[in-house]
């Protein structure tokens, strides 16, 4: 299902939708969450925070944008709560300053979410090579054995995957500029 | 090498001579070196390939059905308490009538207008507050734009303190909108007015997550 359709679905108050909304950007929601806070159980619970928000808000949403910036920043706003709430059980009030600073885990969260969505428009061939070279520090040669497939498709993959990401990165460079 | 061929190699992490060359000449790709290095480093990190709990879907559609069942059944609900509501509604018409003519007559322009200062959080988020003072203390209406809904079981609250540090409650509200509130002291005895993030617990004191604040 498309983007459009899904949020058309969300306004009208369609529960279900939430599942596709899921299906689309689950991972990259859960991911900058776990970025930012560190910990699996509350990154799930800023997650969860991040989608019943979103079906919430959706009546607000324009359909003629693209709903990731738009999650994105529910997904941020709800890691800062779930931070921010942890943090006021554990430290002692009589020191708190008024404007509680971020960790610098929340620095990056947006590349992050780019880089994670990117990943998700691989194919699962190319994904799985790029997992195994950058997150499990593979070589060509492991990944092949790892993947049971010829070390000259291991590297047509990586070359494909390296070219798809950099392709569908690159407007975060005019962003940056 | 192309450019093309040079960013997909930045972010593989490659260093090959034909890289080397290419960024030694291109300075719009030695400007991105930075980038890519750090989209690379994104790539390797823990969090990016951590899948969450595979009930994790199911957790969220059951909250999310959970909060339509309650919202549908405060609809159902609605029909039942119907003439309630009008004959509340009429009243609350006719208050706001009588006090628009109150203030409209007593007071059309405000005494005081503030802008407060959005926490760093909140680059986008603004607060301009209209104040009048009154024999009973300080009316406030204030125009917040740019915050989410306050959590469940949250709520944000306006403060305003003295100069001792002495703290009185202007009010509550749960999201972006125009809220009215009211102190019984006088804005020159209080002069900074803040908004806190609550939770509703026994503390009534104001925690420290404050959102906006005096400049």
């Amino acid at each position: 299902m498309d983007s459009v359709r899904i949020m058309k679905r969300l306004a009208a108050g369609d529960s279900e939708a939430v599942r596709a909304l899921y299906q689309q950007y689950g991972r990259a929601v859960f991911s900058v969450c776990l970025r930012a806070l560190g910990d699996r159980t509350l990154a799930e619970d800023a997650s969860q925070q991040t989608f019943l928000q979103a079906w919430r808000a959706a009546g607000t949403f324009d359909l003629q944008r693209d709903p990731a910036p738009w999650l994105y920043a529910i997904a941020r706003r709800a890691a800062v709560d779930v931070y921010r709430r942890e943090r006021r059980h554990r430290v002692d009030r009589v020191d708190e300053p008024d404007i509680v600073a971020l960790p610098p885990s929340f620095e990056g969260m947006w590349e992050a979410w780019e880089v994670r969505n990117a990943v998700d428009q691989l194919t699962a061939e190319e994904r799985a090579v790029i997992e195994s070279t950058f997150f499990l520090g593979l070589t060509h040669e492991e990944t092949a054995a790892r993947l049971g497939v010829p070390v000259g498709t291991v590297k047509s993959r990586a070359h494909r995957a390296h070219r798809r990401l950099a392709n569908l990165l690159s407007h975060i460079r005019e962003a940056t500029a | 090498m192309r450019c093309e061929e040079t960013r997909a190699a930045m972010l593989s992490g490659s260093d090959v001579e034909p890289v080397r060359q290419h960024l030694a000449t291109c300075q719009v790709c030695r400007s991105e070196q930075p980038m890519w290095a750090r989209l690379s480093s994104t790539l390797s990190s823990h969090s990016l390939w951590e899948e969450p709990s595979s009930d994790l879907s199911e957790r969220i559609l059951q909250t999310v059905r959970g909060h339509d069942e309650r919202s549908q059944a405060d609809r159902r609900a609605q029909p039942e308490h119907q003439r309630t509501a009008l004959f509340v509604g009429v009243a609350v018409t006719l208050l706001i009538a009588l006090a628009g003519t109150f203030f409209a007559t007593r007071s059309l322009s405000a005494d005081w207008e503030l802008t407060l200062a959005a926490s760093e959080e909140l680059p986008e988020a603004t607060a301009v507050i209209r104040g009048w003072s009154t024999s009973m203390g300080t009316r406030m209406v204030l125009d917040i734009r740019g915050i989410e809904d306050a959590p469940s079981g949250s709520y944000y609250e306006i403060w305003m303190t003295a100069p001792d540090g002495r703290h009185i409650s202007a009010g509550t509200f749960s999201g972006s909108g125009r809220v009215t509130a009211f102190a019984g002291v006088r804005r020159a005895d209080y002069p900074r007015i803040w908004i806190t993030l609550e939770t509703a617990d026994d503390d009534l004191g104001p925690s420290p997550e404050t959102y906006f604040d005096t400049a």
